[in-house]
């Protein structure tokens, strides 16, 4: 089981719900380590006064500022520690508002919230009326110093908690430039029905599941190719497709069982007249041939059960 | 003899691969007027062939990509590469991926030549090997590369040219026939006609009405790897196979229409095509068209053409009954009859071949179209269609449903940049509020029957096709 990275309360009103936070994201990224290549040690890093070229204890540290090239305010580490924004243990709900009204690029990691210790049925609560009213809570909390602005929404049985970029982090399109005038670029409205029909033509319902990082994963089977000792090529791998099916074989031996269970029986003879005029796109296809191996011949009989 | 290896070692992790490292040499007098010589044919990111002349204790080298011409007058590019080891006479086996030359190399002829000359920009030979055999002369062409040609008459002397373009035999509708263990008959292939051209590894798919649809389909190309250095060509077809291994021409219709190389890669994946060889039309240096059908098929057979994107399924000979019922319950479009002693006849609608169909299908150009309403407004709501008859455009209907949204977004697409002012169609016109365009679209329909005022009844949209000229397209019963 996952661990928890952190734990508290949702607070709204008077109602007080303990959760523990889990992160929602499991960063895939491979990650490498720095070898020195003639003698394969791990690479240290040090911190170095460059002028004196010796090694600065952690003790020593402190933080500076650039007010300037060269120009620095420093800052101790308990200073900052002062003025913290309190570590409180609540997720503050402040409102409720629609889930359409959160532009996505607001959003920045997310979250799961379970329920702690005894706060099945109040968690439970939340999670149905959020949904029952579509809406989402906006609120705040402290997590490892940091003021956070987090949404708590519900996603299928469990509370979800993304943390949301504040309005000033979010770069204005305006410092890209180049973006066209949409007076200047108005196209015709053949065009415009074009485009759409074009869009249209390759919608289809987003699955996440149908995406995959497929740079990570082949770097993932050479690492472990290579821990097994094996020479890593740089040319990607061939596939070795099946070969196509041999439909006329399935037709022959389709033709040799109807011969044997008894000779002058037709296999089937009144099916064509179901198909004209009907819409072509979502035909059922009830029949098999022969489909993967080689010499392919086992067409699977008409099963009467599956209408 | 060191220096001479040094470009081969370079190029090579000698640890990695099982070729030979070249080693002292036989150390005997050089070979004065030739020496032993290998061909290897090396199947590499591109199948070549490679020509090895045993010369100064090493292996002078250069790739064919088109192999050894077998005729004075097909004179085929030579790249020089760098001196092999005299070891490299009797090599055959794998090279690593990842290494130079990866691939499986195994030697395709050997023997021994006669040298005429040898010079730095000319060398010519005699072979003499067990396939090939002759006086060849390699040289420079004005840039880097090298030409090989034969300077003997042809290898075989009766050998033609391979024919660029052969049309294909075309089926009329009809019947069963009666005389029924004069036919072959074969599972009719609902997808693209194609000839192919198979030279020496290189593969090329001609449609019907000449469209070179190679980049379509790359898929295909593997069977000229897999047919080494064979040459010869076939007529088949391009099916996109649905779950259960049957063709299906409205999958196809996705490959069908794509433009970019790189959209078509894409695709690739969601729906392979398979190259479908029904016919055999020349084979090493010989037209095969004038054999009987049933010899023609023989030929093919012993080919043995089965592979990840190619496959010559088997005909069957007699008992046409049985095959079209089996086809008819595999919800298959028809079968094809064929004489067994018929020769091909390129380019025509011949009745040694009748094609049977379980249900009926027709090829129609596309004149004209209406709006739709309801869910369609604004976009198609049918096609008005017709076959040609005698020349002119007859009307032949509408074709409304059959469509998905994407199928209705291809047609009204091509649709919106034919539009023209008059109708295509000579004699009956379609309704009134018809938007007519240029008569060069082809769609495939289903229908139940023709009317008796030459009318479809109850069609249904199956694709647009491409390789079929609407010129070409005539009522089929």
């Amino acid at each position: 089981m996952a661990r928890a990275i952190w734990s508290g309360a949702i607070s709204f009103g008077l109602v007080n719900i303990p959760v523990k936070l889990f992160s929602a994201v499991q960063k895939k990224t491979v990650r490498f380590h720095q070898l020195d290549a003639k003698t394969g040690a791990r690479i240290q890093q040090k911190r170095v006064n460059p002028q004196t070229g010796e090694e600065v204890p952690y003790e020593q540290l402190v933080k500076g500022f650039e007010l300037s090239p060269d120009t620095y305010v420093v800052i101790d580490p308990d200073e900052l520690a002062a003025i913290e924004p309190k570590k409180t243990r609540t997720i503050d709900i402040e409102d409720f508002v629609e889930i359409d009204e959160i532009d996505p690029i607001y959003y920045d990691h997310p979250y799961y919230l379970a329920p702690g210790p005894g706060a099945g049925k109040a968690y439970a609560l939340l999670l149905a009326a959020l949904k029952d009213t579509e809406r989402v809570g906006i609120a705040r909390v402290v997590i490892r110093s940091k003021e956070q602005l987090v949404a708590i929404r519900p996603r299928e049985d469990v509370l979800t908690m993304e943390t949301l970029l504040f309005g000033d982090e979010v770069v204005s399109p305006s410092d890209l430039g180049d973006l066209p005038d949409p007076d200047d670029a108005k196209a015709s409205k053949k065009e415009v029905d074009m485009a759409r029909q074009l869009i249209e033509s390759l919608s289809t319902e987003f699955d996440p599941s149908k995406y995959h990082d497929e740079y990570r994963e082949a770097v993932l089977e050479m690492i472990e190719r290579k821990a097994q000792g094996e020479e890593i090529s740089i040319q990607a791998p061939d596939e070795a497709p099946a070969e196509v099916p041999d439909l006329m074989a399935a037709l022959e031996a389709s033709i040799a069982s109807a011969k044997r269970q008894g000779g002058a029986k037709k296999p089937s003879g009144s099916k064509a007249d179901s198909k004209s005029g009907s819409d072509s796109g979502s035909k059922p296809k009830k029949t098999a041939a022969s489909n993967g191996s080689k010499s392919g011949s086992k067409p699977r009989k008409r099963s009467t059960a599956k209408k | 003899m060191a220096d001479r290896l040094k470009a081969y070692r370079a190029k090579r992790d000698l640890d990695r691969t099982p070729e030979p490292a070249g080693g002292e040499g036989a150390g005997g007098a050089p070979a004065p007027a030739g020496g032993r010589f290998v061909i290897q044919e090396h199947h590499a990111s591109h199948l070549h062939w490679d020509l090895r002349l045993e010369r100064d204790e090493a292996l002078a080298s250069w790739a064919l990509p088109k192999g050894v011409p077998g005729h004075p007058e097909e004179n085929r590019l030579a790249v020089r590469t760098e001196d092999h080891p005299l070891e490299y006479l009797s090599f055959e086996g794998e090279i690593p991926k990842g290494s130079y030359g990866a691939g499986t190399m195994h030697i395709w002829d050997r023997g021994t030549y006669e040298c005429e000359k040898f010079r730095d920009s000319e060398v010519i030979v005699t072979l003499k090997g067990e396939r090939v055999g002759g006086r060849y002369a390699l040289f420079q062409t004005g840039g880097k590369n090298w030409m090989i040609h034969r300077m003997d008459p042809p290898a075989d002397p009766s050998a033609e040219p391979m024919p660029e373009i052969v049309a294909p035999m075309l089926a009329k509708a009809g019947r069963l026939p009666a005389d029924d263990g004069r036919f072959g008959y074969e599972i009719k292939w609902d997808g693209v006609r194609a000839v192919a051209h198979v030279d020496a590894g290189h593969v090329t798919l001609t449609g019907r009405n000449g469209t070179d649809f190679t980049p379509r389909y790359p898929e295909v190309r593997g069977l000229g790897d897999a047919l080494g250095s064979r040459r010869l060509i076939l007529d088949g077809e391009v099916v996109a196979l649905d779950e259960q291994g049957r063709p299906s021409f409205e999958r196809l219709q996705s490959r069908m229409h794509l433009a970019s190389a790189s959209a078509v890669k894409r695709r690739m994946r969601d729906i392979p095509v398979s190259y479908v060889a029904f016919d055999l039309l020349w084979l090493e240096g010989h037209s095969t068209l004038a054999l009987p059908y049933r010899e023609r098929r023989r030929l093919l057979a012993e080919l043995e053409l089965s592979g990840p994107a190619w496959r010559a399924p088997a005909h069957r000979e007699g008992d046409g009954r049985a095959l079209l019922d089996a086809s008819k319950q595999q919800e298959l479009e028809g079968i094809v009859a064929k004489r067994l002693d018929s020769p091909y006849e390129p380019g025509r609608r011949s009745g040694a071949w009748i094609k049977l169909k379980n249900h009926a299908v027709q090829d129609v150009v596309v004149g004209g179209y209406t709006t739709g309403d309801g869910g369609r407004a604004a976009s198609l709501g049918a096609l008005c269609v017709g076959v040609h008859d005698e020349g002119r455009l007859k009307y032949a209907g509408k074709v409304g449903t059959g469509f998905t949204e994407s199928t209705l977004a291809t047609v009204l697409r091509e649709l919106r940049s034919l539009e023209r002012d008059d109708s295509p169609f000579d004699g009956r016109q379609p309704p009134r509020a018809t938007r007519f365009v240029e008569p060069r679209l082809v769609a495939r329909v289903e229908f139940r029957e023709w009317t008796r005022t030459g009318t479809l009844r109850a069609p249904a949209f199956k694709g647009l096709r491409d390789d079929v000229d609407p010129a070409e397209v005539v009522r089929e019963t």
